[in-house]
């Protein structure tokens, strides 16, 4: 056989490949950012965790759950959600972090941002129920947020 | 006469316009990213400002400052002069986490980059000896617990120091409370009194809840409170519940 049939042969099905590893890339869909688990341990913060839910006073827990209600049905996957369901939430880590990662897998989706950030506002008024009420934060208070 | 009232109403326009600006630069001063901008807040303590139970003049004008004080009986004393009653088990304050602060081991942070149970580590508080407010000492693990939140607590290296009851100055005669390990007095490894300084000594990481480290630095704390004579109620439940993370258990 031909030594220059044989070299030209290997680089037509190099290129070959090339081009075919290349379309694929193209065609199919990448199916990382989907398998990829979002981390709720790190800012944006939606919505809590079960233990620090658990950790709050009763009156917050009342407030978080009276608030948050109207905000979980906006969300497709929560729609049906009931304050039994919430109920059951409050006392159950499992159900807790159920609604939570569908919060959090809702909020990834940036033309939602609205939504989000009602959600993540009423875990910030649960917290200013019990914060710190020295001088300067009360006067802060007053002012808008930047 | 016309240029008087010009040159007078030029002043007063620039005088604002500075004073606008030197308020700005104070609200909205923070250190770098990996430096904490730090401040310090504490809990008035009827008996040991008024040496009484009844609230005194110079307790009420403290609790106005520090937003509330505790009185006898686990009570709490607000700014807006109410009283309300304390979980039994606490003997400082209860923080927006909902769990009872700590001395010198508390901080309030913006919980819009923070979720309670999130631990600060600060190296320069390492090994550093800190006189608690019941007199006795504790040898500072290097971790701070996010138990708290407050108003002007902004941003995500804005840190606000808990003390418990021991202030920063001596309410009666005004003098500088020297004691205060967090204080003007102290070194400038633990001086967390003043937001505008802005040392490497306050360079910080974040060790999140549920994270692996976090057991290891849970640890810690609860070692150096459980070396702290007289101070049972200072152990590791009063900081946070948590499980842990999967592969763990």
């Amino acid at each position: 056989m031909n030594p220059i049939k044989v070299v030209c042969a290997l680089i037509i099905v190099n290129l070959l490949a090339a081009s075919l590893a290349f379309a694929s890339k193209d065609i199919l869909p990448s199916q990382e950012p989907d398998s990829t688990p979002v981390d709720m341990s790190k800012p944006p913060f939606f919505m809590s965790s079960y233990d620090t839910f658990h950790d709050l006073q009763e009156s917050q827990k009342d407030f978080y759950l009276a608030n948050i209600l109207p905000l979980l049905k906006k969300i497709p996957a929560l729609r049906q959600k009931t304050q039994k369901d919430l109920d059951e939430a409050r006392d159950w880590y499992q159900s807790w972090d159920q609604i939570r990662k569908k919060v959090y897998e809702y909020c990834q989706d940036q033309t939602v941002q609205k939504t989000c950030d009602e959600i993540a506002d009423v875990r910030l008024k649960t917290f200013d129920l019990f914060a710190n009420q020295k001088y300067e934060n009360r006067l802060a208070d007053t002012q808008p947020v930047k | 006469m016309k240029y008087s009232i010009l040159l007078k109403l030029t002043g007063h326009v620039l005088g604002a316009s500075i004073f606008l600006n030197i308020a700005e630069a104070g609200i909205q001063h923070l250190c770098a990213s990996n430096i904490a901008t730090t401040s310090v807040y504490y809990t008035p303590d009827v008996n040991r400002i008024c040496g009484q139970s009844v609230p005194c003049k110079s307790f009420k004008k403290e609790v106005r400052l520090q937003g509330s004080g505790t009185l006898p009986g686990g009570k709490i004393y607000t700014y807006t002069g109410k009283t309300s009653k304390l979980d039994t088990s606490c003997d400082t304050t209860i923080g927006s986490s909902g769990k009872c602060l700590i001395p010198f081991i508390s901080v309030a942070a913006d919980m819009r980059y923070y979720e309670p149970g999130d631990i600060i580590q600060m190296p320069s508080l390492k090994g550093k000896i800190i006189n608690l407010p019941d007199g006795s000492k504790m040898v500072h693990p290097g971790y701070l617990v996010v138990q708290d939140t407050g108003g002007s607590i902004r941003g995500p290296n804005r840190f606000d120091f808990y003390m418990g009851s021991m202030g920063l100055r001596d309410p009666r005669t005004g003098k500088i409370n020297r004691e205060n390990s967090f204080g003007y007095s102290a070194s400038r490894d633990t001086r967390m009194v003043d937001a505008s300084e802005c040392s490497d000594s306050k360079s910080f990481t974040v060790v999140r809840r549920g994270s692996v480290s976090y057991e290891t630095s849970l640890a810690a704390i609860d070692d150096a409170l459980r070396d702290v004579s007289g101070n049972t109620r200072m152990a590791l439940a009063s900081i946070t519940r948590h499980r842990l993370p999967a592969g763990f258990q």
